[in-house]
């Protein structure tokens, strides 16, 4: 097979890893909300529902506690991945065979990003630069605005940057997606290479893929327009368990978002307050995507419109 | 008509890049990306498009200064630019200088968070 071809590969600064387990978190007691009033930004979160509440990753902008060195975490991304679940199980797959731990994985619109301890992020840009087709001159970068472009808005138009929430937070619009298949494949850490090459070889267009780690064990979701069914080996199929439904998605992206706070804690809200719940919910990038289930997308949007405004 | 015009989408933001090459596209443009100012400058001496659509605040190199290079050199200043800037407010006419020294020679702005439709007529107008 040769190489896929991508645009470039994004690093984040250093940031530490937080976690909230599922026991008692019901949706109005997230940790986003704790956090959003302490004007803390999430640049990627992942939340998954579970039988005991709702499991959230997500990565803090601030120093690392001392004494806690794994804690620190960067997110590496690849874009575009074009949609293509051929890109994002390869990714798995990758990381499984070259046996690199992540805690996260998010996909948005254009990018997948992965969450790695930072004593990971040179081995994990070596293997991608190694593996992708890159463009020549393309190298990796961390995003950072030019000191004088930044001191110049900041000045002028403060509102542009990261340091304050809208009553209704501008974004470039919602899209829905309804009734999309809903694959869930769950397996232990030495299966992720088996698991992501039979989401590789779904040949399929994806909407929202995301991977959560519990331990030895990974969540592995992914949400397709059309009906797939992911295959397993025989000899191998006890090792993994492979549920699918059906689902709505919700995404929308806005103005800096990655770099701005409160962004996703206000959606949850929104949703809360209709009594809506999410099975899913992934933010990376610029972009925050929310699965419901199938039938609450459309309910979903007008709740959310009491919080962000569309264009 | 579009008639295939080449348009080159630049944002740092890989989902917005993606959002609004599929609504080019759906209009039947070609589109090349690019993710920031250094990458677009490559593209453009190499494909020389009919319209770039060109984010300010960008890593490697800004946006005013692509603007400016694309400008400046008589084999590109025909290109048509289009600005998308979350400062639009400071930009009076497309040819302004303020009083902080940012200066920009573009040929249309659309300020952030941006319509897709209305940058989308933008396009239409300047490539029609």
């Amino acid at each position: 097979m040769s190489a896929i071809r991508i645009n470039g590969i994004r690093v984040g600064h250093q940031m530490f890893h937080c976690r909230q387990y599922p026991e008692g978190s019901a949706s109005g007691d997230l940790l986003t909300h704790s956090l959003a009033r302490n004007k803390l930004n999430l640049p990627c979160i992942g939340l998954e529902h579970t039988d005991f509440g709702h499991a959230l990753s997500c990565c803090l902008e601030g120093e690392v506690p001392s004494g806690h060195p794994e804690q620190a975490v960067c997110m590496i991304s690849v874009y575009p991945h074009g949609s293509k679940s051929a890109t994002l199980g390869y990714l798995l797959a990758l990381f499984g065979r070259h046996g690199i731990p992540f805690l996260y994985m998010v996909s948005s619109n254009a990018m997948i990003s992965f969450v790695v301890n930072q004593a990971e992020k040179a081995r994990v840009l070596t293997m991608l630069e190694q593996t992708f087709d890159l463009p020549p001159t393309h190298t990796p970068y961390e995003p950072s605005f030019q000191e004088e472009t930044v001191e110049f808005v900041k000045k002028r138009y403060q509102e542009t940057r990261a340091y304050f929430q809208e009553k209704r937070i501008k974004t470039y619009g919602f899209s829905l997606a309804s009734g999309l298949e809903l694959i869930c494949v769950s397996c232990g850490r030495d299966g992720l290479e088996v698991a992501g090459t039979a989401i590789q070889d779904l040949d399929a267009r994806f909407d929202f893929g995301m991977a959560m780690v519990h331990g030895e064990t990974c969540h592995f979701y992914c949400l397709t327009r059309a009906e797939t069914k992911v295959s397993l080996p025989a000899e191998q199929s006890t090792a993994f368990r492979v549920e699918s439904g059906t689902a709505d998605l919700v995404t929308f992206h806005g103005p800096h978002f990655g770099d701005r706070f409160g962004i996703f804690n206000a959606a949850a809200v929104c949703l809360d307050v209709a009594g809506l719940d999410l099975t899913l919910a992934g933010c990376t990038g610029a972009s925050v995507s929310l699965v419901l289930p199938e039938g609450q997308g459309e309910v979903s949007l007008p709740a959310l419109e009491k919080g962000f405004e569309t264009p | 008509m579009s008639e295939n015009k080449l348009v080159l989408v630049v944002d740092d933001d890989p989902d917005l890049v993606e959002a609004v090459s599929m609504k080019l596209e759906a209009k039947s443009y070609k589109v090349e990306k690019a993710y920031d100012g250094v990458e677009a400058m490559e593209k453009i001496g190499a494909e020389k498009p009919a319209l770039v659509i060109l984010d300010v605040m960008m890593p490697r190199k800004n946006g005013w200064e692509v603007c400016e290079e694309i400008k400046t050199d008589d084999g590109l200043k025909d290109i048509v630019v289009v600005l998308l800037t979350a400062v639009a407010d400071s930009v009076k006419t497309t040819s302004y200088t303020h009083h902080d020294g940012k200066t920009t020679l573009a040929d249309d702005y659309v300020p952030k968070p941006i319509d897709l439709d209305a940058l989308m007529e933008i396009v239409e107008d300047h490539c029609g």
